[in-house]
């Protein structure tokens, strides 16, 4: 189940490559700008905004779950207000998005093969191999849906296009060891250091994630760690010296790249019906950007680069 | 008495007394009268003599450098008429009349066009002008030889073949030559008169009396685009350099003052200047040129010259790379032009050996020639996406109302042009399968690309017996040794193109159209059809329809084949024209300039899923906006059509600064992975994210945005307002 493919992606892993977004992640971040990333289920994002109000959804709906209002409630309710979509009825079965003739409907969470996959993944080849690019399987987390991205790393592998795989850390040690071989590069995401901040920011502990950070480490992965940072939540000192400590503790380590807060996810929520836990974050600006750097530099992180 | 005209009534004059003469001694004479006044006095600070302005009577090759052929342009005579005395009044008048007549193109190629020709290719799907474009004088043989060198040659070939007016029109015509080159050294002193003293004596010497001997007889010749300069320039730069008589810094200095009376010229979608690739004989020192030239186009801020660098596997890195640093800081130059793809492409399309097809240039907005060897201009129009608009109402262009393509009824009998509408069916049962709509298309494509080649054969005649282009002539293979001039039989090769537009949006209409009415069967075509008449007013359902559809640039097999298939077909019934009509080529190419906004609002709403008026895609670039599937994706599309079939398909794309700056060897990998998987071409615009919004609030502090529209570079904020809208849509990458 993926919920995204994208081409010519630059900002994931070295040269040009193809990203892969899995559906389905352990940990509820709560800067999350993919929300629709989260769930394991196939979800239906609905924008009031392209909404023509047809009826089309309607008439193809078998659970009742779109309804149109009559036009006169438009004067109490605002015309955007007239198409009601009932998410507790719906069954996720898709026929109102294929229905809908102006995108407001829109699935996230379609099955792929791995072989599907590498269709899509070998029409850049020449493009990788000139920049020194491949494929990235991100997510979500992609070591929920194991066997398929086990299959999908061994097929890019055996074709000789570079593999990465961002991963939150936090899956069974059992799992990494399997995908190990077939992994290039680790994208491995670092969030916070204190593990009450870190369960409290991303609804998990991360002593597993730390221990398979170390698993890995260990046993040779080549291995670039991913700290996303959020102004006034993660930024702190605590987290900045631990980034710091990670990097002594990993001389080896492939790089250390910030990833700097960006607020483009923010009108996801409402397209998939959730609450955004922490709205109102500002993008993080140059200045923050720097701060946090010459605050690594000075703990002695030289490793250490914007994302 | 003296009138505003007295210049163009001394001219008429001439040319009325030497009217039954040789048209190589006619145009000799009426050069000398028209030539000397037109030459302006040096401004501060140029370093080479040379500005000149247009009267409104003259002759000259194309409107850029005043023109076309003998020319009157009456627009700019006629508000001052009431002004003069009425004698003189009458005098201009008479020259007016004389010219409506006498002019080549308005007089005597449309009076002898066929009446079926003219409505062939006088209307808004197939249109035809009239001009000499795309001439490429052999600058290296004239820097080499200079003016005696010149001679000598004249003596040579008369010796073979006789003392023939065209010999003594090009004697006529370089003594005028050495006429202006004096008379500038006569306004000038110091360094600059020296140099023109010693070039109307003897050869070049120098980097600078070589630059000056070159762009003096650009010029006089009229041609506007300055060949492969770091050929002809090359050694004479190096060997200054290597002996002291020149700096670095001076020779940069030489050449941005080069730069700046180009730029002065003014010739818009012209102006090329050549760099790199093949066959350049004395290529270490071509590139240390080139560098300078990079560097000047760099420094200074203008949108001439358009800089074009060749380039193949295996050339001096430092040039891609200075190509990248100077495209990277927004200048849109060098345009990128590779010689592994385009070489055995204009071979096969120009139906030339490869050591001819070496030569290529692209001229203009991207029209492929052979250097000093091929004279093929651009005159006609095709908008492909009308055709389809013109098919589908049974011959009806809908925005005027006429009849001016075949009628297509349920038995064609597709008689040409009918008078009337036909049997007036639109819809199903003229098409009752695709393939039918598809031979409708093609069948009626093919006619008017007919009745181009044949209107451009007849043209090319006319301008022959008119004129013999003396300047141009004596720089062309084989003219001296033929003893013919350029299109008299003298160019190695005559040729001619048609410039094709909207060929992604009529592929993409296609596209929409099979997949909506034939293939999935959610619309009729009459409902198709009534929903473009609307404009979509109503139809908001179909347009989403048709806009859910494949789209080229992303990709995409099914979007990708049907641009192919149009390609192709169009291509090869023009390249099929050249032998029916006796010329050595005759091919399309598929560019622009700002005619997709021009032909855009001639045509009304299409199956794509474009609104009425709207701009056409801009050359083999997807429509603006339509390529969402990411760079990589829009590049594997850019090189599917076939490249050897015709005659340049110009590539535009808009790149962020930040991804030039902060991942230059990602750019890197992208353009090399797209050369080396068939890319001709690429015309680059780099601009900072906002840069354009901004220019369009604050107009005055972005005079120096420089933006790649198609043919041709513009400030941004000079721009037409829809031709601005047009590159904002682009998509930005």
């Amino acid at each position: 189940m993926i919920f995204d493919l994208q081409r010519t992606s630059l900002h994931d892993g070295p040269g040009i490559r193809t990203a892969v977004f899995l559906k389905g992640c352990p940990l509820r971040c709560l800067w999350c700008h993919n929300p629709e990333s989260q769930s394991r289920e196939r979800e239906i994002s609905f924008r009031p905004k392209l909404c023509a109000l047809c009826g089309e959804c309607v008439r193809v709906c078998e659970q009742g779950a779109h309804e149109i209002l009559p036009s006169p409630c438009a004067l109490s309710l605002g015309e955007r207000e007239l198409h009601r979509y009932h998410r507790s009825l719906c069954q996720q079965c898709g026929r109102c998005v294929d229905a809908c003739l102006f995108d407001a409907l829109k699935v996230a969470g379609t099955e792929m093969s791995a072989e599907q996959v590498m269709a899509e993944v070998r029409k850049d080849r020449r493009f990788y191999e000139s920049s020194g690019g491949g494929l990235t399987i991100t997510g979500g987390e992609p070591m929920l849906q194991l066997e398929f991205t086990l299959e999908l790393l061994k097929a890019t592998q055996a074709e000789g296009i570079h593999t990465c795989l961002e991963t939150c850390g936090w899956a069974s040690q059992r799992a990494y060891q399997s995908v190990l071989p077939f992994v290039d590069l680790f994208l491995f995401d670092y969030k916070a250091t204190d593990p009450v901040t870190h369960r409290r920011l991303t609804g998990v502990d991360n002593a597993l994630i730390l221990a398979n950070l170390d698993f890995l480490y260990q046993n040779g992965a080549s291995i670039l760690l991913r700290c996303p940072l959020i102004p006034g939540v993660n930024d702190d000192p605590g987290h900045l010296a631990g980034i710091a400590a990670l990097a002594q503790k990993y001389p080896n380590l492939a790089g250390i790249e910030l990833l700097p807060y960006h607020n483009i996810g923010n009108s996801k929520y409402e397209r998939y019906g959730l609450v955004n836990p922490l709205p109102g974050l500002e993008t993080a600006s140059e200045t923050v950007k720097q701060a946090w750097l010459s605050a690594l530099r000075g703990l002695g992180c030289q490793k250490a680069r914007l994302g | 008495m003296k009138t505003p005209f007295d210049l163009e009534l001394a001219f008429t004059e001439t040319y009325q007394r030497y009217l039954r003469d040789d048209p190589a001694l006619r145009e000799a004479h009426c050069l000398w009268v028209l030539l000397p006044p037109l030459f302006d006095p040096p401004q501060p600070g140029d370093l080479f003599a040379g500005r000149m302005h247009y009267p409104a009577v003259g002759f000259s090759l194309e409107l850029a450098s005043g023109g076309p052929l003998y020319y009157c342009h009456a627009e700019r005579i006629l508000p001052h008429l009431d002004a003069l005395h009425p004698e003189e009044r009458a005098r201009v008048q008479a020259m007016l009349d004389f010219w409506k007549r006498e002019a080549t193109i308005e007089g005597h190629l449309l009076s002898r066009l066929p009446e079926e020709t003219r409505r062939a290719t006088s209307n808004h799907v197939a249109e035809m002008g009239g001009r000499l474009a795309g001439t490429l004088l052999d600058f290296e043989k004239l820097v080499r030889l200079g003016i005696p060198g010149l001679r000598a040659e004249l003596a040579k070939a008369r010796r073979a073949n006789g003392d023939l007016p065209l010999y003594r029109g090009m004697d006529l015509a370089l003594d005028l030559f050495v006429e202006i080159i004096r008379m500038y050294a006569v306004q000038t002193g110091g360094e600059m008169r020296q140099v023109l003293e010693n070039i109307a004596v003897r050869a070049p010497e120098t980097f600078r009396e070589a630059a000056q001997l070159a762009w003096l007889y650009a010029l006089v010749s009229g041609t506007v685009n300055y060949g492969r300069m770091d050929v002809y320039l090359g050694d004479f730069y190096a060997a200054d350099l290597d002996s002291g008589r020149l700096s670095e810094a001076e020779a940069l200095a030489l050449t941005q003052s080069l730069w700046r009376l180009i730029a002065a010229r003014q010739t818009v979608f012209n102006g090329r200047v050549y760099l790199g690739g093949r066959e350049r004989p004395n290529e270490a020192n071509a590139d240390r040129f080139a560098l300078v030239a990079m560097e000047a186009t760099r420094t200074v801020i203008e949108v001439e010259p358009q800089l074009t660098l060749r380039f193949y596997e295996g050339q001096n890195p430092a040039l891609m790379e200075k190509a990248l640093q100077v495209i990277g800081e927004g200048r849109t130059f060098p345009m990128l032009y590779n010689d592994d793809v385009n070489i055995p492409a204009v071979a096969n399309a120009f139906r030339v050996p490869t050591v001819e097809a070496e030569h290529y240039l692209p001229y203009g907005c991207g029209e492929y020639a052979l250097d000093h060897r091929s004279v093929g201009s651009p005159n006609c129009s095709l908008n492909l996406l009308k055709n389809l608009e013109v098919v589908l109402h049974n011959g009806r262009d809908m925005q005027t109302g006429e009849v001016i393509g075949f009628s297509f009824t349920p038995n064609p009998s597709n008689s040409p042009l009918p008078q009337g509408e036909g049997l007036g069916v639109r819809g199903e049962s003229a098409f009752p399968t695709f393939d039918s709509l598809w031979s409708a298309y093609a069948r009626q494509l093919e006619y008017y690309i007919e009745k181009l080649a044949e209107r451009h054969r007849l043209e090319v005649d006319t301008e022959a017996e008119q004129a013999a282009f003396l300047f141009c002539s004596m720089l062309y293979d084989d003219c001296l040794a033929r003893g013919k001039s350029l299109l008299g039989g003298g160019a190695r090769y005559r040729g001619g193109l048609i410039e094709t537009y909207g060929m992604v949006n009529a592929a993409d209409s296609l596209t929409a159209i099979k997949r909506l009415v034939y293939d999935r069967k959610l619309l009729s075509l009459e409902e198709l059809v009534a929903a473009l008449d609307a404009d979509f007013e109503g139809y908001e359902r179909e347009r989403r329809l048709m806009l859910a559809c494949p789209k080229f640039g992303n990709d995409d097999p099914e979007a990708d084949e049907m641009l192919c298939r149009v390609s192709d077909h169009v291509a090869l019934a023009t390249l099929r024209q050249a032998e029916r009509v006796g010329l050595d080529y005759f091919l399309i190419v598929n560019i622009n300039n700002y005619m997709n906004v021009t032909l855009g609002g001639q045509t009304i709403a299409s199956a794509e899923g474009r609104r009425a008026g709207k701009p056409l895609a801009n050359g083999n670039t997807p429509t603006a906006g339509n390529d969402t599937q990411g760079v990589t994706a829009m590049l594997n599309s850019l090189v599917k059509a076939d490249p050897s079939v015709h005659a340049g398909y110009t590539q535009n794309m808009k790149f962020s600064k930040s991804l030039f700056r902060e991942q230059l060897h990602k750019v890197q990998a992208l353009l090399q992975t797209y050369f080396q998987n068939g890319g001709a071409q690429a015309m680059i615009t780099v601009v900072g994210r906002g840069d354009l919004e901004n220019a369009l609030r604050d107009p005055a502090s972005h005079r120096n945005l420089i933006v790649r529209v198609g043919g041709f570079s513009a400030r941004f904020v000079e721009l037409a307002p829809e031709i601005q809208q047009d590159l904002l849509m682009r998509t930005l990458y």
